[in-house]
């Protein structure tokens, strides 16, 4: 069995009286693509917000690379190797591209007070190369001195997820990458994930767009009202009675 | 790249000669004061432009460092630039105190803080008469000198007042430019996104404020050698409010803003030579033109302007 980068045990959340999680677990392995899908509010999105930080658990923990991460900040675990997009398009808008992607680098380019008033300015060639292979990957180069807030929405997506890569992440949380793209941009999206696992990252997806789930997923965990109700091999999973009935019992969900 | 440095070495040079060529020494009054205004303007602009949080009490680090440089040299003899010193790290503990526990908190903490802590330090000064003297400030502030000269008349505090801002300035440049500055920026543009990077917001939102009470109170204490006076007036509200204005009208999160700001704010009084109760009307009204119609500034406008111009042959 592979090592485990993420394990989660027993994460609940609760928002007042409402219980977003209730006691969900699921560990992600290393290497390869794990998907986490779910109708809308079933607590997928609150979930990344605890295992990224931004939300303290009511209870369970939260295990990064065998680590108690539990209540841990964002950045801390950035600089762990956790990365996140989020589910609404979230860019630093009036930045350019290169400039957003530069912005992210912030982990790899350690640069403290006294040597920024005290050293003449310098170029960091390394991070500058590191830019230019994240815009590459992202086919964004041909966009780079544009400003973030200008690109068109598929652009836009992708741009976080080069981001994202900028923290050189050990495992990259994506929430909802295709969400509002036409089925063109999604299948490109489908492609640069697929890529992204060739270079050795490891993903946990949040997803409603089933094509791009069964497609690049290795297993899947299906979450109904804050509850794990199934897991397994894509094909398995597409044939749960449980799941199919929370996905079909629902006209119009488009998942 | 080119125009730009080298109107930078015909301003520094202008900036430079200028006291030889005016004697009047209303006008370098007027030089001076705009030159504080800038520092204060930039000070500010750290955490309130770059940072994008509301501080809003910026005139108490100036009298902080006023009043610091008063008493260390009635009381206890310090010597001048000592006393400019000590106003900085005065200013910035205080700045530290106030930042430390508001700025981790999101929210509107810290702008009421900051806000809170200004009304507080102007009755300390005013009621506090044992220490402050109260209402009618503390005068006989020694003048600055250096190598045995004393300081006496306007030409001396004009660059004392420059290097002031030469290092206002420089600070801003090279922070502006560097991951320190991208951070500053990644914060005030997309909080939760600049953690998700590994952005430690909580410090860098501090490294801003400290570093802008600090300089602040820097030039709080030159002020106060060069008036040999400090009283409450100089923490009062109006200051903050002068502040802000400068650094909004100007454009936030710029270097050339805040300075133009300051040269404006400083000049328009002059120029339209209107009670002060007025004044404050006035800067009201324009703060509120600029943050409906020009949010970046007088900055922003010319950016605006030149891509509109030049924007094919930038392309
Ligand atoms: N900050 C919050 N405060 C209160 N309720 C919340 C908050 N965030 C999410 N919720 C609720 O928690 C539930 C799960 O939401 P979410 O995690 O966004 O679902 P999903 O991402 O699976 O669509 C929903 O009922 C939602 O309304
Ligand atoms: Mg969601």
């Amino acid at each position: 069995m592979p090592e485990q980068i993420l394990q989660v045990s027993d994460l609940t959340i609760r928002f007042g009286g409402l219980v977003a999680v209730d006691g969900v677990s699921f560990s992600v392995p290393q290497g390869g693509i794990t998907g986490l899908i779910g109708p809308n509010g079933a607590g997928k999105t609150t979930i990344f917000n605890a295992v990224t930080g931004f939300l303290a658990p009511t209870g369970g923990r939260i295990l990064f690379a065998g680590q108690d991460v539990t209540r841990r900040k964002p950045h801390e675990l950035a600089a762990l190797g956790l990365a996140r997009t989020f589910q609404h398009t979230s860019l630093f808008p009036d930045l350019t591209v290169r400039q957003n992607v530069w912005t992210a680098m912030h982990l790899a380019l350690p640069e403290t007070f006294w040597q920024v008033l005290a050293t003449p300015p310098r170029r960091h060639p390394d991070g500058e190369q590191r830019v230019q292979e994240i815009l590459d990957l992202l086919e964004l180069a041909e966009r780079a001195d544009q400003a973030a807030s200008s690109l068109p929405y598929g652009e836009q997506r992708k741009l976080e997820i080069a981001l994202a890569l900028a923290v050189k992440p050990r495992l990259l949380l994506l929430d909802e990458p295709a969400a509002g793209m036409n089925p063109e941009e999604a299948q490109r999206l489908t492609e640069t994930i697929q890529q992204l696992r060739r270079l050795g990252l490891t993903i946990l997806l949040v997803e409603h767009n089933m094509r791009l789930v069964m497609g690049v997923c290795d297993y899947i965990h299906v979450i109904e009202h804050g509850r794990k109700i199934a897991e397994g091999a894509p094909s398995q999973v597409a044939h749960d009675p449980k799941v199919i009935e929370v996905y079909l019992g629902r006209r119009g969900t488009n998942a | 790249m080119r125009a730009a440095n080298l109107s930078f070495f015909a301003i520094s040079a202008a900036a430079l000669v200028l006291p030889l060529a005016v004697t009047n020494p209303y006008y370098l009054h007027t030089a001076i004061a705009m030159m504080v205004n800038a520092v204060l303007a930039l000070s500010l602009n750290f955490i309130l432009g770059y940072v994008g949080e509301k501080s809003l009490g910026h005139a108490a680090f100036f009298g902080i460092g006023g009043y610091t440089a008063a008493l260390l040299a009635l009381n206890l003899g310090v010597p001048a630039w000592g006393t400019l010193l000590a106003g900085g790290v005065v200013s910035g503990l205080f700045g530290l105190a106030v930042g430390f526990p508001t700025l981790r908190l999101r929210g509107p903490y810290f702008a009421i803080a900051t806000l809170g802590f200004g009304a507080i330090l102007q009755l300390i000064a005013t009621n506090w008469t044992s220490l402050t003297k109260g209402p009618m400030g503390i005068p006989g502030v020694p003048p600055l000198a250096f190598a045995g000269l004393i300081f006496r008349n306007e030409r001396p505090y004009y660059y004392v007042a420059l290097l002031l801002l030469a290092l206002a300035a420089y600070l801003t440049w090279r922070l502006a430019h560097s991951r320190i500055g991208r951070a500053f920026v990644a914060i005030r543009q997309n909080f939760d996104l600049a953690e998700s990077v590994g952005i430690d917001t909580f410090r860098f939102k501090l490294a801003a404020f400290v570093l802008g009470t600090v300089l602040a109170g820097v030039v709080g204490a030159f002020y106060a050698h060069y008036t040999n006076f400090i009283s409450p007036k100089a923490l009062e509200s109006y200051i903050t409010l002068n502040v802000v204005t400068m650094v909004i009208i100007g454009g936030e999160g710029t270097l050339i803003g805040p300075i133009l700001g300051a040269i404006l704010v400083t000049l328009l009084p002059e120029v339209l030579r209107v009670a002060e109760n007025f004044r404050l009307v006035i800067f009201g009204f324009i703060l509120l033109l600029t943050i409906i119609y020009a949010p970046s500034g007088i900055v922003g406008l010319a950016r605006a302007a030149w891509q509109k111009r030049g924007g094919e042959r930038l392309a």
